[in-house]
């Protein structure tokens, strides 16, 4: 049972309420222009299609809360602009993610071999065992399709990323996916913390400062 | 109006038109109904009932009258500012238009022509006040635009062809950055302010706005496209013809400031903002604290009011008054603009975690008051220990060396 809270739903400048999640994690979205990653964001939050979104430059910020399980987590998505030109800034912010959500248009081949270009930002800049969720959006657009799902799904495998095919546009495996990376940052977090617990000196977690 | 008008031809014939009479109110179409009589088919009504219904229509008719009225006054109290405003931005034309543009050189920095100017320059000479103010340093002409225009063209022809061979030739930067090429500019073009409707496919201003952004990465190669500089020129074109506005746009984005953050250069980025915190302290000692807290660090917010001018994330029009003063003081105002932000809502922001800061920050709220928001700016020192702004960054940038 899944039921999902757009933090940003509240009204703007009131701290919403979600008391004391169980976990907390930051997402990052990472990709070439255009891919989707703040319509993805948008039809998260409002749970529908935007077709007027700007531009992103630099970040955006966005909390999503989300219950899974009968757990709830709270989710930081940071919304990264997609040109290159801006890797220098965003790249700090690499190392502070618990999980990246790498994503390509499946209409556009440049976007997908720009994954490589990607994975190698987020092997750079992100701590190891970061969970990666490799997603191809605009499903909605199967008639522009240039990447077939089996070649993604091999991509996925060879760098053994989680992999979903979705839309933005038609809410088409959105939460799904959401929901999968959750589970998948949970393990990841017992992992560590079971690690931790057998080291007599407790692992030192990711610092929050930047630059 | 209309609706009276409405009401009343919808008016049912009525037997007892004497109640209608002492109402002395035309009722808005059928809520008068509860004072006919019943049908003959059905018992009579009782004469307590009909009493009955005739206070309670009295009272609702009385009800309706008052907040008209109230609406009525508020209405004209609106119109009333509204001419009083337009006869002031009236006045304000014909004194930019008469005594200042005329007489710019010696004028336009004298007191009163600075205090005219915060109250926020009147669209119909925004476009030239803001063309004198950013100057021309690099002595741009239409001819260079046309020249810059056409071989962006040339470079879409062959692009559309296939063909790669010209992006080559072209100083080794584009093959490699296929981003800075033209494609971008395509997709990011409908991706600028598409709520205006007018830069998107088949909009007024589509082309306009691409050939601004061709031009300009011909013109400059070294620094190509980024994202964020479609906002800019967008604004610039709402308020100049074309080659103005590239000219504009050329030696906007050749101040040291926007240099500095469209080539992507870190080091100086990082002056900037450590500029920008020296004057976050000094104002805001308070709030200051909690983000260091918090460890939120001015990147988060600065970047995206300073790469689009504000002009993303303020409502348009404000954005544009910050471009008016912009003008007139220099990138010191863009940071004195971002603490007058912070200061508007330092009490909200002091109640908030970091990633609520950063997207409060970053998603402005769309209603913000245009007089405190600027009193709030006014509030703001650029003076920290007798060192003003640029004292201060001169300081820092030398002890990064």
């Amino acid at each position: 049972a899944v039921t999902a809270d757009g933090a940003g739903a509240a009204p703007r400048g009131s701290p919403e309420a979600f008391l004391d999640p169980d976990h907390l994690y930051n997402v990052l979205f990472v990709g070439d222009s255009h891919v989707g990653k703040t319509s993805f964001l948008y039809r998260l939050h409002a749970d529908t299609f935007n077709p007027h979104l700007n531009a992103t430059v630099g970040l955006d910020y966005q909390v999503k809360n989300i219950v899974v399980d009968n757990k709830h987590f709270a989710l930081r998505l940071w919304d990264s602009a997609g040109q290159e030109r801006y890797h220098s800034i965003t790249k700090q912010f690499f190392r502070k993610a618990d999980g990246v959500v790498l994503m390509y248009d499946i209409t556009s081949e440049y976007s997908f071999s720009d994954v490589q270009y990607w994975l190698r930002c987020i092997q750079e800049g992100a701590e190891d065992g970061v969970a990666i969720l490799l997603l191809g959006n605009k499903t909605d657009c199967a008639a522009e399709r240039r990447v077939p799902t089996e070649e993604g799904e091999r991509l996925a495998k060879a760098h053994q990323l989680m992999f979903y095919e979705c839309s933005a546009a038609s809410g088409h495996n959105v939460s799904e996916a959401m929901v999968s990376l959750i589970r998948l940052l949970k393990v990841h977090e017992d992992e560590l913390k079971n690690k931790a617990a057998e080291v007599p000196k407790p692992l030192q977690k990711k610092k929050g400062c930047c630059w | 109006e209309y609706e009276e008008k409405t009401g009343r031809s919808h008016r049912p014939l009525s037997p007892k038109q004497n109640v209608r009479k002492n109402l002395d109110f035309e009722p808005l179409s059928t809520t008068a109904l509860i004072l006919e009589d019943r049908p003959a088919n059905l018992p009579a009504k009782p004469a307590e009932e009909a009493q009955k219904h005739r206070q309670q229509y009295e009272e609702m008719v009385v009800q309706a009258k008052k907040r008209e009225l109230k609406e009525a006054q508020k209405r004209k109290k609106q119109l009333e500012e509204r001419c009083k405003l337009e006869d002031s931005i009236g006045s304000a034309v014909l004194t930019w238009n008469n005594e200042i543009l005329p007489n710019w050189e010696t004028m336009w920095c004298s007191r009163k022509v600075r205090e005219l100017w915060w109250q926020g320059i009147p669209p119909s000479v925004r476009g030239k006040v803001w063309s004198l103010a950013i100057g021309n340093e690099l002595n741009i002409t239409h001819e260079l635009y046309n020249i810059c225009l056409a071989r962006a063209k040339e470079k879409w022809r062959s692009l559309s062809i296939g063909g790669t061979e010209v992006e080559c030739e072209d100083a080794g930067f584009s093959a490699a950055d296929r981003e800075a090429s033209l494609e971008l500019i395509k997709l990011d073009i409908s991706r600028t302010f598409p709520n205006l409707c007018i830069f998107q496919q088949g909009g007024p201003y589509h082309d306009t706005l691409h050939s601004i952004l061709g031009a300009y990465t011909c013109y400059r190669p070294d620094v190509g496209y980024v994202q964020g500089m479609s906002f800019i020129a967008a604004v610039l074109i709402l308020n100049l013809d074309t080659a103005d506005a590239f000219i504009a746009f050329s030696n906007l984005l050749n101040k040291p400031c926007q240099m500095a953050f469209f080539r992507v250069d870190h080091g100086l980025m990082l002056t900037y903002f450590a500029a920008f915190e020296v004057f976050f302290e000094e104002n805001l000692p308070k709030l200051f604290a909690h983000f260091k807290k918090n460890n939120l660090t001015p990147d988060i917010y600065l970047i995206d009011w300073i790469f689009t001018l504000y002009s993303k994330s303020l409502p348009l029009d404000l954005a544009c008054r910050v471009w008016d003063v912009f003008c007139r003081d220099g990138e010191e105002f863009l940071f004195r603009t971002a603490l007058g932000i912070l200061k508007l809502f330092e009490d909200i922001l002091t109640k908030m975690d970091f990633i609520h800061i950063a997207q409060f920050l970053t998603k402005l709220p769309e209603d913000l008051p245009s007089e405190e928001f600027f009193v709030s700016i006014a509030a703001i020192q650029m003076q920290s220990r007798n060192k003003k702004w640029a004292q201060v960054k001169r300081m820092l940038i030398f002890d990064n060396r």
